[in-house]
């Protein structure tokens, strides 16, 4: 039985499509996650995925195995929902690109441990649905780096964005992360 | 010098501070506090469940592919005994064409091909005695369905098919996946 993502493409390669069924398990959650912090609507997100999926399937000639299969469907997937956005005319937040240096936006103050506020729990329901909140854009990158493992090198090859711009953004949907818990712990805090 | 910056602390807690940055977290609790929730948000970011597909997720895929998600049983099995039906069927059209120009005559081997011949015929009428035992244990145990009555023979097929429909979806597409077939 096939084991890696290149050891079932060579059997889909050689008449066995029906394996291609093992990648679709492997891959689904982590761009259903992906695609929904994106669309944030659970059937367009679906179907979005359902179509990466037969993009990829049909594409996978293209597929010289340079990169992971996973990076290269998560590319698809990731243009798949911005073509998305932009026919549902939802453009995702659009950055100049010289932000690289930019971090004034990102307030620097606050108290350390206010988070203890929130038991681990409560701290993680609060980051799911903040990352719900976050600009699409942020949640994209942030369940990259965290939920898929890309590397930064990774996320820019997905993402089309120079280096530097990715780590920025990670570094911005980081803050506002944050920011956000952070304004929350005092609130919770001081109404305790 | 000042507290970090939330750039400079992000760094330090992804363990790419500068010496200066890090001697002044060495001195400075406040900014090693914060370092610390930094990585707590870090590591719950790290742990969030991934979203979960519905089952038929991939088999929706899959048939807008226009591909079964597994091979059916009949053809698997025609797959592996392919090649020992073609050379059952060579053999044959090789032992009638040497008979066929009596390649055979007084050498012995034409009353083995006449033996040979007999097989067949053995094998017809064990499959034959097979059979009518089967139809035998039918009709003791499916009795309804020798009734003579239409309704007895579709609640035969009906109950014949939704037994091949539940083996197969429950044993041997459960077990074509497992193999990845």
């Amino acid at each position: 039985m096939p084991q890696t993502d290149h050891e079932i493409i060579a059997t889909i390669r050689k008449g066995n499509p029906h394996n291609y069924a093992l990648l679709v398990h492997r891959y689904k959650d982590k761009g259903m996650t992906l695609a929904l912090r994106m669309l944030r609507n659970r059937e367009e997100a679906e179907d979005v995925l359902q179509d990466a999926f037969v993009r990829a399937y049909n594409g996978l000639e293209k597929f010289k195995g340079m990169a992971k299969f996973g990076t290269w469907f998560y590319r698809i997937l990731y243009n798949a929902c911005l073509t998305r956005l932009e026919r549902n005319k939802n453009s995702i937040e659009t950055l100049s690109s010289d932000d690289e240096s930019d971090e004034s936006m990102i307030s620097d103050s606050g108290e350390p441990e206010l988070l203890d506020a929130l038991d681990k729990k409560e701290l993680i329901q609060r980051v799911m649905e903040i990352l719900e909140e976050l600009p699409e854009m942020y949640g994209a990158l942030l369940t990259m780096f965290y939920l898929q493992e890309l590397s930064y090198e990774e996320i820019a090859g997905v993402t089309q964005m120079p280096l530097g711009t990715v780590k920025v953004r990670l570094f911005r949907g980081r803050a506002m992360l944050q920011e956000r818990l952070t304004k929350e712990a005092t609130g919770t805090r001081s109404a305790r | 010098m000042n507290h970090l910056s939330l750039f400079q602390l992000q760094q330090v807690a992804a363990r790419e501070a500068t010496p200066e940055q890090q001697l002044h977290v060495e001195s400075c609790t406040a900014c090693r506090g914060r370092i610390e929730e930094l990585r707590r948000i870090e590591t719950v970011l790290r742990s969030l469940p991934a979203e979960r597909t519905g089952d038929e997720f991939a088999e929706k895929v899959m048939r807008r592919l226009g591909v079964r998600t597994s091979s059916s049983f009949v053809w698997i099995l025609f797959k592996n005994l392919a090649p020992a039906v073609a050379l059952l069927l060579v053999s044959v059209i090789a032992v009638v064409s040497l008979r066929y120009f009596g390649a055979f005559e007084g050498s012995g081997l034409d009353q083995s091909a006449t033996k040979l011949q007999s097989v067949p015929g053995w094998f017809a009428g064990e499959l034959s005695k097979g059979t009518s035992q089967f139809y035998h244990w039918l009709e003791t145990y499916f009795s309804f369905a020798f009734g003579r009555t239409s309704y007895g023979v579709t609640a035969f097929i009906v109950f014949l098919l939704a037994v091949v429909a539940v083996v197969d979806k429950y044993l041997l597409m459960p077990m074509m996946r497992k193999r990845g077939m």
